[in-house]
């Protein structure tokens, strides 16, 4: 059995080629996916968190995290779906419409994904009605919107407010985030919860689906 | 004191008569061409035809009617260039109101958004509907077959250096700023910003991609020193032709590199010691020698655990002062930097209070910011960058009647 301490640390740091060949080398010796995931993937994402968290992490090292994380998700993916594994949530998340700025949302993708959320990625510029499309086709349970602008922040009301007009509203958790989004935002829009970084918002969406 | 020595003073960290101000002089101190006619009008000023100076942000050249009336101390190397109609096209800004585009940024439709094509035919520009700023869109070296031979040609094929503020293209070299500059400076009592650039991670970022050259400093540190490596020594060799030309003239030369976001540094210290400060460093020092000239470097974010560095790498005025972001309350900035860098920016937040706030609420908060950043001088008032296109034309009015109010004691 390889030694899965090296899988946990590649991922820590960053090494997308390390981490690659042990998640293919411990699914060689018998490792279910499932297991993989728990003991190594998500605890390493945690302890990346933390080190953001603790500005030992910048954003440079969550993106290098995040990207070796993805490549044996890659792997992973098809075969924790075969076993109709449960992800920990179902997330729909995009940059809302007339914002094309997505570092911070594709971060808080990867880190929800590294935590064990099923994650659906819009993408950017993404219309009110898109997001209500996806809620119901995936079955979603949190939707989380990103914004830069101050000019762009409106359309996460919007955005609310389709949600509530299709009737979906009270089927998920809403998160927002972005650099002039606020927690006070967050309450007069009415979404369920703000974050201020990719790590918080993995707590965040960890206390929604448990709530 | 004239601008210009009021603006010295103050670099020079002595107290100057009044805390001078800036608006328009670079490319994050300007006003949205939507709200600028807003003001105008609220101002009891006739209508002007606008005239767009940054095409990427969509800022209007503020005619001097107003800057007189916000008593603005500061101008730019660029007001010298482009007053000729051929320089200018007309557009619509995404408000329905016209205005005219230097001609070499004229956005086209394409479906529900518009964009920039660069001389080679791609699409270097979007901004979507619903949107008041374009984004850049295409990377040269975002599939990785970098040829770092060719970072110049690829100047005018992306977003920032392809749609470029005047003169931009209406000049063929730096040596023709000589003649205009010369005589701005004969004809104007203001302070003279020349916005060189000389961005180091940003470009690295508009080359490669934001993210995938901040996944490169972390991952592939030596790919990343070769580019910075060809990038210092392009910024240097036109570094010394532009400060050549108007150093004499100017009073500072504005390099720009943002490296904070909200909560944090983009990056570690570490990293910019790494990879950053010895060539900023470098650029600053030569243009110094060069000339008899402030550096100032815009950087946006939370950049405090990046300030000693900054100020050891040479660096004489930071901008724009992001105080609604962790770490960047001008008490501390002032308490712990205030000696060794001048502040140029901090006076009004611009995520919240500017756009959503009362004018009463902009009055005392305007008053509060240069109560702690002005003694002593080391201050040069401007909203921490530039006022959007959402912002009330009475919000942008209380701001600068509250710099007047604490510059002369009177309430307008």
């Amino acid at each position: 059995m390889a030694d899965l301490q090296k899988l946990y640390d590649a991922v820590v740091d960053g090494d997308a080629k390390t981490t690659l060949e042990m998640t293919k080398a411990a699914l060689a010796a018998g490792m279910t996916p499932e297991e993989l995931v728990a003991k190594y993937m998500i605890p390493a994402m945690d302890e990346v968190g933390k080190r953001f968290e603790a500005e030992e992490y910048f954003v440079p090292e969550l993106l290098l995290a995040g990207r070796a994380m993805k490549g044996a998700l890659e792997v992973l993916r098809p075969l924790l779906a075969a076993s109709g594994a449960q992800p920990a949530g179902k997330v729909i998340i995009g940059t809302v419409k007339g914002d094309l700025h997505d570092i911070g949302k594709n971060l808080v993708a990867a880190m929800l994904e590294g935590a064990g959320f099923e994650v659906t990625d819009l993408g950017t510029d993404v219309s009110p009605e898109k997001f209500v499309e996806a809620v119901s086709a995936k079955g979603a349970n949190i939707v989380c919107l990103s914004a830069l602008l101050t000019v762009t922040m409106p359309a996460m009301k919007t955005t609310l407010e389709a949600l509530r007009a299709a009737g979906v509203r009270d089927r998920v958790k809403v998160m927002i985030g972005g650099a002039p989004v606020t927690d006070q935002y967050c309450r007069e829009i009415g979404a369920d919860s703000y974050s201020e970084n990719a790590s918080a918002a993995v707590a965040a969406a960890r206390s929604l689906v448990a709530a | 004191m004239t601008s210009q020595e009021r603006v010295l003073a103050s670099l020079n960290h002595k107290q100057p008569d009044q805390v001078p101000i800036d608006l328009s002089a670079h490319r994050s101190s300007g006003m949205a061409a939507i709200a600028y006619p807003k003001v105008r009008k609220a101002l009891g000023l006739e209508p002007r035809t606008i005239y767009v100076y940054d095409p990427v942000q969509q800022l209007a050249i503020i005619d001097e009617d107003v800057l007189e009336r916000f008593g603005i101390d500061v101008t730019e190397i660029g007001r010298a260039f482009c007053h000729d109609e051929k320089w200018w096209t007309d557009w619509t800004l995404p408000d329905g109101t016209p205005c005219k585009m230097p001609i070499w940024a004229k956005p086209e439709r394409r479906g529900t958004e518009w964009v920039v094509m660069a001389p080679a035919g791609h699409v270097m520009a979007r901004m979507p509907e619903l949107s008041v700023t374009f984004d850049q869109s295409w990377w040269p070296f975002l599939e990785g077959d970098e040829d770092l031979t060719k970072i110049e040609s690829f100047f005018k094929q992306h977003m920032w250096s392809g749609m470029p503020s005047p003169p931009g293209p209406s000049i063929s070299g730096p040596e023709e700023l000589t003649g205009p500059v010369s005589a701005l400076r004969k004809k104007t009592s203001r302070a003279i910003i020349a916005g060189f650039g000389g961005n180091l991670l940003e470009m690295g970022q508009f080359h490669y991609r934001m993210d995938n050259f901040l996944a490169m400093l972390a991952g592939e540190p030596q790919r990343a020193h070769k580019f910075l490596d060809a990038l210092l020594e392009l910024h240097l060799k036109r570094l010394e032709r532009f400060v050549k030309a108007v150093g004499p003239y100017v009073d500072m030369i504005g390099f720009g590199d943002d490296l904070g976001a909200q909560n944090s540094p983009q990056i570690s210290p570490k990293m910019y010691r790494e990879f950053f400060k010895p060539r900023h460093a470098a650029m600053w020092a030569r243009a110094k020698q060069l000339a008899d000239v402030k550096v100032m470097m815009h950087c946006c974010g939370a950049v405090r655990p990046l300030l000693p560095e900054l100020i050891d790498a040479g660096l004489d005025a930071i901008n724009p002062v992001q105080i609604s972001c962790r770490g960047m309350e001008a008490e501390g900035l002032k308490r712990d930097f205030g000696k060794d860098l001048c502040f140029w920016g901090g006076g009004c937040d611009t995520q919240n209070m500017l756009p959503n706030g009362t004018p009463a609420q902009i009055r005392e908060h305007v008053l509060h910011q240069c109560g702690v950043l002005a003694p002593g001088g080391g201050f040069v008032f401007q909203q921490v960058h530039n006022i959007m296109a959402n912002v009330p034309a009475e919000n942008i009015i209380a701001m600068y009647d509250a710099v007047r109010e604490f510059n002369t004691g009177k309430a307008n």
